[in-house]
């Protein structure tokens, strides 16, 4: 191979101060792992030196430990964006030390090709085979790694040879041109491809291949709980009933579902709903129980932008990557999440919030209005161009002292206009063609828990005489959660 | 073709107690006005006569008095959606009287298509030609007019003279199909066809045809003020420099402008700078600017969904066609402002903000966090896909007393995420790539009246430190507004 070979630490050594880095992959699957942390420990010894060290971090989205824990650690960031799931990296960002640019994940690319945040000067990449015309072949994530690698002056390979490069042919890689010169995406089912294979970039801006081998170390979920599952029933029940009134068409329409432990929930209970037919996935990321849906023919096709499996699944589809290739397509989230492609299928997003108000407002990612969770993510590019948008979560946490149903939102990403189903383990609010009292009215009765409706009714009439529209009280509308910052506990709310 | 002709008050008779009415057109303009008239006068009969007469009404947008403020005033409406803008329906929606269903505008469309809105009795359409094939010429805007003569049970035409022959040939009129079966739009720039000229009828469902001469009466703009003629050119000066720099490409892109003074202004002033250039729109309402624009070349081509014209502008696009026929075209709401459209023409979005919060997000409806405006329109729809969105709002209101920049918006309708560049008179905030402590700064010294700068440089100082990302305080969050609400000026704002 043409390119030069160097270790890791070698590579972190071409990189410089005030550098602009993008990253390949999305979730731990397909980002790169010894280039940055060989660049953490590079910056603790500037560092200790006296010397100013930081980069600006451009990635998919969640990364691995390499990333964001051991660069975090080594106070190396400066700029932070789109997404972040790490605790190390997520207390940086609330200290204000990293600038974190929280965005939608559909505009990220085209952000970036825009120009709109300056330049790139690396891109590094993990792959699993490479060659001389600068084809490489990525491994189970692709995130927006084919905008980073067309911006940035120069390109890093990771090649990793833990995972196998007969992954090839599960990606398509496809990146929009730019207005004015933009044409229609031609995606008209989740299995169309219209893009290329293997990620190809400009030979010559690869100044470095590292050859390593490392494993994504994904835990499996958490066995379902009793709340998660019955959260899981109430959707499944929610999508067969519209199924069977007609609002879904006869053919069903394709998913999208969100990340986390209640997302994989949900699909579990898409398993085992019997009037649903078999169905397609349009979603980001695939978890676990996508590939069970696929051995038992439940899903049919699934087009996202990254295996996000546990080891042990991982392997399982790698050692029949043939069979899978036929089920599954890997593209950048620019694709996945377009609101083009979301808008023109007709998905049916089901997403998670972490608070949501009784007007049908959602917050998914600020903790008491103020401190970052995550991001937003995709969450809303799916839930503001859905066909119909599922917005989940438990109705209590912390052991009940909290609720997620609050009278107004402390931070909103997806308004009043994107959330049309709101479901909890307590059951379904249907918020279509309702106007703000009616919503509050199917929220307290269906969503909130028990022992938090007399306290979401009460606020509701707080104003009654006064109130327009939105019978909103704009000096009680935070008191549930700064009874929280006082008590501990929301049931305490006095108005 | 033979539909039945009656007057608008025989047609407004057809209608009963319950039903579901979809009304033809958008903006105000296009709109029928005869039926809704007399439908006013029937249900103020049959209230009258003691019976309960109370109906659902879907529009396109705004629409004209006949409709919001006859019917509104004859409390003849339970259920409305997506936008109104009218003193009469904005009262009956905030005292609770009607169910309003404020809703995106590119999704009103596909709602009623979905059937999430339920079924719909009668489309109440205006039509400026009848083809011998009973189809539909539209007249000054579609709004969402096709998809309700698919839709309806039963259709009613106002056939207005006032447009006979002028419009024929400027529609663009395509319904995109249910999911799964759904294509893409084959628009890649702003005059591309896909649909015929006129809007499809099952002549079956004719009830009437009701003949008319009507104009929409627009009003008129008020004349630039200091603060629009600033808000316009720190808009266009900010365009340019992106020009300049390479942020926008060379060959400049489409234009959307919001709806009313502000974005009639800033379109003038666009028009006015000799370094932008001759440009193209892709909006959902085309005003008077517009029409100026385009006699002296400034604007090449629009489309929009209405021609929201006073009189005299409709006058001067009708004495001019050889300079308007081909290059004004008029297409559904659906297709103006949909997410596919808008992201890969790449369309830079002005759109007005009632309120805005130093952290980037916007309120374009609810007063106080209440009382509701009038809806959030196409802003969002534009906003959250444009390749730049800018926001403009003048910095104060009510002579000083209201600050339109504040510590958190009391309703979110285009959030942070959405919110790309802020403008007031006092100067422009490009918020792109900065974390919220980045904005609140630029917004407060940019785009914030010097009497407030304080005031929210203090706000910001209340959390700033304490390791919160969006440095918020929660019990100070709507003190401002709670301080209006008590002494009528945000001024003697004191934080606890």
């Amino acid at each position: 191979m043409k390119y030069p070979k160097m270790t890791a630490e070698q590579a972190a050594d071409l990189i410089k101060n005030g550098d602009t880095l993008s990253f390949s992959g999305f979730t731990a699957a397909g980002t790169p792992r010894v280039v940055p942390a060989a660049l953490a420990q590079r910056a603790e010894k500037e560092h200790a030196e006296g010397r100013e060290f930081m980069v600006d971090l451009f990635t998919g989205a969640v990364t691995n430990d390499g990333v964001d824990d051991a660069l975090a650690k080594a106070h190396a960031v400066r700029r932070r964006m789109p997404f972040n799931g790490s605790s190390v990296m997520r207390n940086a960002i609330n200290s204000g030390e990293v600038n974190y640019f929280d965005m939608h994940l559909s505009v990220v690319g085209q952000y970036v090709r825009y120009g709109f945040l300056g330049k790139v000067d690396f891109c590094i990449i993990e792959a699993v085979d490479l060659n001389d015309k600068g084809e490489i072949v990525l491994s189970g994530g692709v995130g927006c790694v084919d905008t980073y690698s067309q911006v940035a002056e120069k390109i890093i390979v990771e090649l990793n040879s833990a995972y196998s490069p007969n992954i090839r042919g599960i990606h398509d890689i496809y990146t929009p041109a730019s207005p004015p010169h933009r044409r229609e995406i031609p995606i008209y089912e989740p299995s169309d491809r219209i893009g290329s294979p293997v990620l190809k970039v400009n030979p010559n801006k690869i100044v470095a291949v590292v050859d390593c081998n490392y494993r994504y170390n994904v835990k499996p979920f958490t066995p379902v709980d009793e709340v998660t599952a019955q959260l899981g029933r109430n959707v499944a029940q929610f999508l067969t009933d519209e199924y069977l009134s007609g609002r879904i068409p006869p053919e069903f329409l394709p998913l999208q579902s969100g990340v986390g432990n209640i997302s994989n929930a949900i699909l579990h209970s898409l398993q085992e709903a019997p009037e649903i037919p078999p169905f397609k996935l349009y979603t980001e990321v695939l978890q676990d129980q996508v590939v069970e849906l696929i051995d038992t023919g439940r899903c049919t096709f699934a087009s996202s932008g990254s295996l996000a499996l546990s080891d042990e699944v991982y392997d399982r589809v790698m050692d029949n990557i043939e069979f899978y290739k036929q089920h599954i397509i890997l593209r950048p989230y620019e694709l996945s999440n377009h609101p083009e492609i979301v808008r023109r299928l007709g998905i049916i997003a089901i997403n998670t919030a972490l608070e949501a108000d009784i007007f049908g407002n959602v917050n998914s990612t600020h903790v008491m209005g103020t401190k970052m969770m995550n991001g937003v993510g995709g969450a809303a590019d799916f839930a503001r161009n859905a066909y119909i948008s599922v917005f989940i979560c438990p109705s209590v946490a912390k052991g009940g002292n909290i609720s997620a149903i609050v009278p107004y939102v402390s931070h909103v990403d997806s308004s009043e206009h994107s959330v049309m189903i709101l479901v909890t383990e307590q059951g379904v609010a249907d918020l279509r063609g309702k106007n703000p009292r009616q919503r509050a009215e199917a929220i307290i009765e269906n969503c909130a828990h028990p022992s938090y409706r007399p306290l979401l009714r009460e606020y509701l009439h707080l104003m009654d005489g006064t109130a327009g529209h939105t019978p909103m009280s704009l000096s009680k509308a935070f008191s549930f959660h700064e009874e929280f910052m006082k008590s501990g506990d929301m049931h305490n709310v006095k108005y | 073709m033979n539909y039945p002709v009656m007057t608008a008050a025989e047609a407004a008779r057809l209608i009963s107690n319950n039903d579901t009415i979809g009304i033809g057109g958008f903006s105000s303009v296009g709109v029928p006005k005869a039926v809704p008239a007399e439908l006013a006068k029937y249900a103020i009969e049959e209230h009258e006569a003691g019976r309960e007469f109370k109906i659902g009404l879907i529009t396109g947008g705004a629409t004209g008095p006949s409709i919001d403020t006859d019917l509104a005033l004859a409390h003849a409406v339970k259920f409305r959606t997506p936008f109104q803008s009218n003193k009469d329906m904005r009262n009956a929606i905030n005292s609770g009287e009607i169910q309003y269903f404020d809703c995106h505008l590119s999704m009103i469309g596909q709602d009623v298509h979905y059937g999430f809105l339920g079924k719909l009795d009668y489309a109440i359409v205006e039509a400026s030609e009848i083809t011998p094939e009973g189809n539909l010429i539209l007249s000054t805007s579609v709004g969402i007019s096709p998809t309700l003569l698919k839709m309806a049970d039963k259709i009613i035409i106002e056939l207005n003279a006032a447009h006979a022959g002028k419009l024929t040939g400027m529609h663009d009129i395509y319904i995109p199909e249910i999911p799964p079966y759904r294509k893409p739009f084959m628009i890649s720039s702003p005059g591309d066809r896909i649909g015929t000229i006129y809007a499809e009828v099952d002549p079956k469902k004719v009830v009437a045809v009701v003949e008319t001469n009507m104009s929409d009466k627009q009003a008129g703009f008020t004349p630039l003020n200091d603060e629009t003629r600033a808000i316009g050119a720190h808009v266009s000066n900010f365009l340019v420099n992106e020009l300049k720099r390479g942020g926008i490409p060379k060959e400049f892109l489409p234009l959307q402008s919001g709806v009313g003074n502000i974005a009639n202004a800033v379109i003038g002033a666009l028009g006015d700078n000799p370094d932008v250039p001759a440009f193209s729109m892709f909006t959902e309402v085309i005003q008077n600017s517009v029409i100026d624009l385009m006699l002296n070349g400034r604007c090449n081509y629009v489309t929009g969904s209405s021609l929201s014209l006073t009189d005299d502008a409709l006058e001067t696009m009708y004495a001019n066609m050889d300079v308007f026929g081909k290059r004004v075209l008029l297409r559904s709401q659906e297709i103006t402002n949909h997410p596919e459209c808008i992201r890969r023409l790449g369309i830079i979005a002005l759109n007005t903000a009632l309120e805005a919060d130093i952290f980037g997000n916007v309120n374009s409806t609810h007063v106080s966090g209440t009382k509701m405006m009038n809806g959030i329109g196409g802003s969002a729809d534009f906003a959250r896909n444009a390749f730049i969105s800018i926001f403009t709002t003048p910095s104060t209101a009510k002579g000083g007393m209201i600050s339109s920049i504040v510590p958190m918006v009391t309703h979110t309708d285009s959030s942070e995420h959405s919110v790309r560049v802020l403008v007031t008179e006092q100067g422009v905030a490009d918020l792109r790539g900065k974390s919220p402590s980045q904005r609140a700064r630029l917004i407060i010294e940019n785009c914030a009246h010097p009497d407030y700068k304080q005031l929210l440089w203090d706000y910001l100082r209340l959390s700033e430190g304490k390791g919160l990302h969006t440095p918020h305080s929660l019990q100070n969050a709507f003190r401002m507004h709670l301080e209006f609400a008590e002494s009528g000026d945000m001024r003697n704002t004191k934080f606890i």
